[in-house]
């Protein structure tokens, strides 16, 4: 055998070897993982986003499927985003929906559409907090998951509040006496972002939940009716005449009707207000930014204590696509999150509460002031996932801006609302 | 005509059309010019059927939706004119074409009047001049959302407007919150951010007087407003033509400012034409009715462009 022909078989043996040593390894064959695409908002909590969180650790707890999160811009952006995707037909398997009717991403309007298919064979039916469901079925089919509830209640800066000496309101009156008396400190007790009409319509919602749907839960649907109206019913009236005596009351700052998003956290870190209309969860967030004490508590509406009510629901859930290219992976991703591991790890980041109901004051401690009205089930959701045209919401809170302005009146503003309802 | 001179001319003819001129009333065209002219067509057909497939189809698909209740995500149902009356009656809406008129006269006055000045005092004489019409000129490069938000900051009631007028002794104002002021704070904005470019216009059209026309009007015994007048406006006039059109356009859709400063309020003082189509078309899901509203405000702005220019088009007769 000459020289060539020497490593001819040398390396006929080395590539022999090679072959045989790589048949050896990973055997039996396994499949690769495969993938589910999901869309979400972009949401932040404590520098955190929650849906990656959640993506990571179902990602992370088997390796049949693997999630692929594309977070797509804020709230109102991600709508648009969805509804280009339904016009193009490019939907991923999975999405994030708001529960109800009058948003580009609400989940009832797109399975009238055909557009999200039935989780009727997930956790989802018996996992969706009772009061939810309504918002989130159409008959006994159930169309979204949610993540988790939140409470949506006025967030306080503690802190600030108990160094002014400053105890919180529990009826009306009593929080008129404490905004005259912050205004004479030369403070207000609320921020209202008059500006934007999400905020002023935030703001009526914590006030509506006591006043009129805590005790006419089914309004919403004599609405559609057409039994009652806005501008004719007694109860529309008096939350929004109670609006009115907190504005002549100087319980919002001075220019309330310029007031926008940055300026929130602006008065209220430094105690300049005590209580800001933002969604509660948030006050795990200001705790960990300012290292000052921020609660959620009740906005005092009557003076009848057992009428309080608080916002309690689902703000946002999933679903998943009728044309989905993965439907097995969708669902054990749906299965995941409404599980209670899955649960855990959303609310850990998000600072929103068990879709079941269980509280733990200990791990939410910001939401202490309102656990007896969470676990004595006075918690409703939104009353504003049944309006159908977001043009009344917009209305409304626009209407109060009018009313910061003095321009509008009361029943200018219900009436405006009941000429844009569908 | 003898056969030698016969064919001196044809010879010249033909040489001439091998030049690629014309030739001579014979009642033909040369064929060379035919194969030229179908030869443009076929090379600008790409571009042509580029605008009319994006631009023009595009519009017209678009526009359809006008007549129908499609609401983004079910069919769309016809409606017929329904959206289009709807108008009418909606009171957002004609507050809103009552704004943006409003918002349009003053911006076009603000840009011409400030823009001319300006470019009048910087056309000539002044050393720092190319100095002055660089940093007159920056607002027009910003972008006009950052601009508004920066604005927003200063007129802000706790803003440093607010500040100097307290430090002056005086009541602060609700710039962005009060009726009467908020669409104001939209106009200046707006004038502050683009009468440079107004400027520039006029600079170049300014740049076409003869310095010695001006002189010898002023040594005749002209006044400065005869000189302007009667030999610097004329000269001017497509610069003129440009910027009121320009102007008139660009007042009629202003949308960044507002939806950065007061996001139509408050209480709707400020709500324009391209505002209320936004929100209606993208907010409330309302394509139909939104759609109606933009095919119904081109028309408009279509209209205005054209009165514009036939208003200052050239009657000297040239």
């Amino acid at each position: 055998m000459n020289k060539f022909q020497r490593r001819k078989a040398t390396a006929l043996m080395a590539t022999s070897l090679l072959a045989l040593t790589s048949l050896s390894f990973g055997s039996p064959a396994q499949a690769a993982p495969t993938e589910v695409s999901f869309w979400a908002p972009t949401v932040l909590s404590g520098g955190k986003d929650p849906y990656a969180t959640v993506v990571a650790a179902f990602n992370a707890s088997q390796n049949k499927y693997v999630v692929k999160l594309e977070s797509k811009g804020g709230a109102q952006i991600y709508g648009q985003g969805l509804n280009t995707a339904i016009q193009a037909k490019a939907l991923p398997d999975v999405f994030v929906v708001e529960p109800g009717v009058g948003q580009l991403q609400s989940v009832l309007p797109l399975a009238d559409a055909g557009i999200v298919r039935s989780l009727n064979d997930t956790n989802a039916p018996k996992s969706n907090p009772v009061n939810d469901r309504q918002f989130m079925n159409k008959g006994p089919t159930t169309y979204a998951a949610a993540f988790a509830v939140e409470i949506n209640a006025p967030v306080v800066n503690t802190t600030a509040m108990k160094r002014d000496g400053v105890v919180w309101p529990r009826t009306f009156d009593r929080m008129l006496t404490e905004c005259r008396a912050a205004v004479a400190r030369g403070k207000s007790f609320f921020y209202l972002a008059g500006s934007q009409f999400g905020n002023n319509g935030l703001m009526a919602q914590m006030m509506l939940v006591s006043s009129l749907y805590g005790k006419d839960p089914n309004w919403n649907r004599k609405r559609v009716a057409g039994t009652v109206k806005f501008a004719t019913d007694a109860r529309w009236k008096d939350t929004l005449g109670k609006v009115k005596e907190m504005i002549d009351a100087g319980c919002f700052q001075s220019g309330a009707q310029a007031g926008s998003f940055p300026g929130i956290t602006q008065n209220v870190f430094p105690g300049r207000v005590y209580a800001v209309f933002v969604p509660g969860g948030t006050a795990r967030d200001y705790r960990t930014q300012t290292g000052q004490q921020f609660d959620v508590y009740p906005m005092p509406m009557s003076n009848n204590t057992s009428e309080q009510r608080i916002l309690y629901g689902v703000s946002y859930a999933a679903s998943i696509n009728a044309a989905a290219k993965n439907v097995e992976g969708a669902k054990a991703f749906i299965n995941y999150i409404t599980s209670r591991v899955g649960q855990t790890t959303f609310v850990a980041v998000s600072g929103s509460l068990f879709t079941d109901g269980t509280f733990n004051a200990n791990r939410t401690p910001w939401f202490r002031p309102v656990a007896s009205l969470v676990t004595t089930k006075k918690g409703l959701p939104s009353p504003t996932r049944g309006w159908v045209d977001p043009a009344v919401y917009n209305r409304l809170g626009t209407g109060i801006q009018g009313m910061l302005t003095g321009q509008a009146t009361v029943d200018q503003v219900l009436q405006n609302m009941d000429s844009v309802w569908k | 005509m003898n056969s030698t001179e016969t064919k001196a001319r044809r010879k010249s003819s033909s040489d001439a059309s091998l030049q690629g001129e014309p030739r001579r009333k014979s009642g033909l065209l040369p064929f060379r010019k035919k194969t030229v002219v179908f030869g443009s067509w076929i090379w600008a057909f790409p571009s042509l059927a580029a605008v009319a497939v994006i631009h023009y189809y595009a519009t017209y698909v678009g526009g359809s939706y006008a007549f129908t209740d499609f609401n983004g995500i079910s069919d769309a149902n016809w409606v017929g004119l329904d959206n289009f009356i709807r108008i009418g009656t909606d009171p957002q809406t004609m507050g809103a074409i009552g704004n943006t008129f409003f918002i349009a006269v003053i911006y076009f006055i603000g840009v011409n009047i400030i823009g001319l000045g300006l470019a009048l005092a910087l056309n000539r004489g002044l050393k720092t001049r190319y100095f002055l019409r660089v940093l007159m000129f920056l607002p027009v490069v910003l972008s006009s959302l950052a601009v508004s938000y920066i604005f927003k900051f200063i007129f802000d009631f706790e803003g440093p407007l607010n500040k100097v007028l307290m430090a002056l002794g005086q009541e602060p104002k609700l710039w962005l919150g009060d009726t009467d002021t908020a669409i104001w704070t939209i106009i200046i904005v707006a004038v502050w951010q683009n009468a440079g470019l107004g400027m520039v216009i006029y600079l170049a059209g300014l740049a076409t007087v003869p310095p010695e026309l001006e002189e010898s009007a002023a040594i005749d015994g002209a006044g400065v407003f005869q000189r302007f007048w009667h030999i610097t406006l004329p000269m001017i006039q497509p610069a003129v033509a440009i910027t009121t059109t320009l102007s008139l356009l660009t007042g009629l859709r202003i949308f960044d400012q507002v939806v950065a400063m007061t996001g139509g309020g408050p209480f709707g003082a400020t709500d324009t034409m391209s505002t209320v189509i936004y929100r209606i078309t993208f907010e409330y899901s309302d394509f139909g009715y939104g759609t109606a509203l933009a095919t119904v405000f081109a028309i408009v702005l279509a209209f205005a462009a054209a009165l514009q220019l036939f208003i200052t088009k050239d009657r000297s007769g040239k």
